[in-house]
């Protein structure tokens, strides 16, 4: 299994660029040249340099060392939200798909109805009016992400019912949340490792938009998004460093996420190989 | 299934936004000496002392004759102020569209037919990576090579400050340059659903038999290509268009802030910032009720082109 990830060439790349990633994010307190947050005003807007290798940000802080605290704050945000999108939907997703009748219809209805909506519009309704901090913005996104995953494990679930190996357990009288957690769960972990690991890319993703709108994480704590901002208010006086660098993170982070996930994909669940998905591209 | 799901979105959505805290009210520019009793006059006026169902059920009778209410921040009607940025989001989005099926559609052909050669691998990893690219920080980086550093185009609005001097046809032409980058994102970024669709419908249709017996009858690749496989994998591919509309309309959110133009998407967002219940009811209703027509089209389309389905009752 492990041999087959290293002979897969998308999900090589992809686990080693998070590795480095993982290191970098760890290590962010002995490779940043400054803390995140030290303000030089007599260096603002300084374009990259041997002092500062991505230039400074209009508070004159250094753009490599907040980069690399950003992410700290982004990695923990993608697998926090995953964490939450699995525990509500894994366990809703399997319900359904075992139990069927009323309780797989409520499950679905409330699924459907929630798939109707933009997830970032759905999420921008509700960030704002809790706080907007990084620990709302793991929840909302958590809770806004587990339709199509729920979705996802009902449909595997339901082939995984029909299996002897259930019906014998089900005769032996095996308790239902038993069957559930020791005979089904196994079986449908597949595509929920391929999903969440898809989903920690997009989460990352979310979180970045929300910064960059105001509304995830809040100054002082760095974050790509709400650098990628202040990009965008200094664009017009060239400070193309606090564009390029964050928009860099975050192609490579999401890239690299990805590229693991669709090499799973293939490793895992050769039917889904070349199968489209449908998680918006915003 | 098409109402009763309708009737969910709008209660999904005035729940959300009536478990809000923090009240129109306080935006108006209600001052700290405003007393008590002019503040439940408020209320009393936006009806915001009636238990919940009740609000939900008034609103919902209106909403049925598209009737939305009114802005709590200018007072105008919640349906003009949708419509009258309604043209602005279509109009980008099927432009984007044009841009997304005239790209995709041959790199999925070529993918297809050159399949597993260096093309194919090539194109597949290019595709991947636009798929991948962060598509808001995409638009930034396009804006500052294209707008700032190069000045080829304008970078944000609809219009130029001079449009209301221009001729009609420089008035098109201006609109176009507008367009230029919100399109070119929205194009690169969409990309990869259609072309990894039809790279995989036309793999299918060429390993057909129809496709051997063509090939055996003598007629040219070319033809067999554009004329046999084309036409067969093409439908299915352009059923795809209702899945793409609400990604399409989600992403307008973010891309109509970021590039200032004036759709329903910023609109969107700043009635969210401002708290304005009624428009943002009344945009979550729309874009649901796009979200359901898209798939509908799609499932229609599909049943229409393919008999193997059919939809039993």
């Amino acid at each position: 299994m492990i041999g087959k990830l290293f002979n897969n060439r998308m999900a090589f790349f992809g686990l080693t660029v998070l590795f480095f990633l993982f290191i970098l994010s760890a290590l962010s307190p002995v490779l940043a040249p400054s803390p995140p947050g030290e303000q030089n005003l007599a260096r603002r807007l300084s374009p990259p340099c041997r002092r500062h290798l991505m230039g400074t940000d209009e508070l004159g802080r250094d753009v490599f060392s907040r980069i690399l605290y950003g992410g700290r704050i982004s990695l923990s945000v993608g697998f926090v939200a995953v964490g939450i999108s699995l525990l509500i939907g894994v366990p809703l997703g399997l319900a359904a798909g075992f139990y069927g009748g009323a309780v797989d219809s409520a499950v679905m209805r409330v699924v459907d109805v929630m798939l109707c909506f933009p997830t970032i519009f759905l999420i921008l309704m509700v960030i704002t009016f809790l706080e907007p901090s990084i620990f709302n913005v793991m929840i909302v996104i958590g809770a806004t992400s587990w339709p199509s995953l729920a979705r996802y494990v009902r449909g595997e679930a339901l082939a995984v019912r029909e299996r002897e190996y259930i019906l014998a357990a089900r005769m032996m009288g095996v308790r239902p949340w038993r069957i559930l957690a020791v005979h089904m769960l196994p079986n449908v972990i597949a595509p929920v490792i391929i999903t969440a690991t898809l989903g920690v890319g997009s989460a990352v993703l979310t979180e970045s938009v929300l910064s960059f709108l105001g509304l995830g994480v809040q100054p002082p704590d760095p974050s790509w998004g709400s650098i990628l901002a202040v990009g965008r208010e200094y664009m017009g006086q060239h400070a193309w460093w606090l564009i390029l660098y964050p928009a860099a993170a975050i192609l490579v982070t999401v890239l690299s996420f990805n590229l693991l996930g669709e090499g799973l994909r293939d490793l895992l669940d050769p039917r889904l190989s070349g199968k489209k998905d449908d998680r918006s591209p915003a | 299934m098409f109402f009763p799901l309708l009737l969910g979105i709008t209660l999904i959505t005035f729940i959300v936004m009536r478990l809000a805290p923090g009240s129109p009210v306080d935006e108006i520019g209600m001052s700290p000496g405003v007393d008590t009793r002019a503040r439940m006059r408020l209320y009393a006026a936006y009806g915001l002392d009636r238990p919940l169902h009740e609000q939900y059920l008034s609103w919902l009778r209106r909403v049925v004759t598209l009737d939305f209410g009114n802005s709590f921040r200018d007072g105008r009607r919640v349906s003009s102020k949708i419509f009258e940025r309604f043209p602005a989001t279509v109009f980008l989005n099927l432009a984007a569209l044009a841009l997304i099926f005239s790209l995709a559609i041959p790199i999925g052909i070529i993918s297809a037919v050159k399949h597993d050669t260096l093309l194919d691998r090539a194109l597949t990893a290019l595709v991947f990576l636009g798929y991948s690219v962060p598509a808001f920080a995409l638009a930034l980086v396009l804006m500052y090579i294209f707008g700032v550093r190069l000045g080829w185009v304008p970078v944000s609005g609809m219009t130029s400050v001079e449009f209301e001097f221009l001729s009609p046809l420089g008035r098109v032409a201006d609109v176009i340059r507008h367009m230029i980058l919100p399109v070119l994102t929205l194009g690169i970024t969409g990309l990869a659903f259609i072309s990894r669709y039809m790279r995989s419908t036309m793999l299918e249709v060429i390993r057909a038999d129809y496709i051997r017996s063509a090939r055996a009858r003598g007629i040219p690749g070319r033809r067999i290509i554009l004329g046999h496989g084309l036409r067969n994998a093409l439908i299915p591919v352009v059923t795809m268009v209702g899945l793409l509309i609400p990604s399409l309309i989600g992403g307008s959110v973010v891309f109509e802030t970021i590039f200032s133009w004036p759709g329903m998407g910023r609109l969107a967002y700043s009635s969210i910032m401002s708290r304005d219940y009624p428009v943002i009811m009344g945009i979550g209703v729309i874009m649901a009720l796009l979200t359901l027509i898209g798939n509908l089209l799609a499932d229609i389309g599909y049943a229409a082109v393919d008999p193997r389905i059919r939809y039993r009752k």
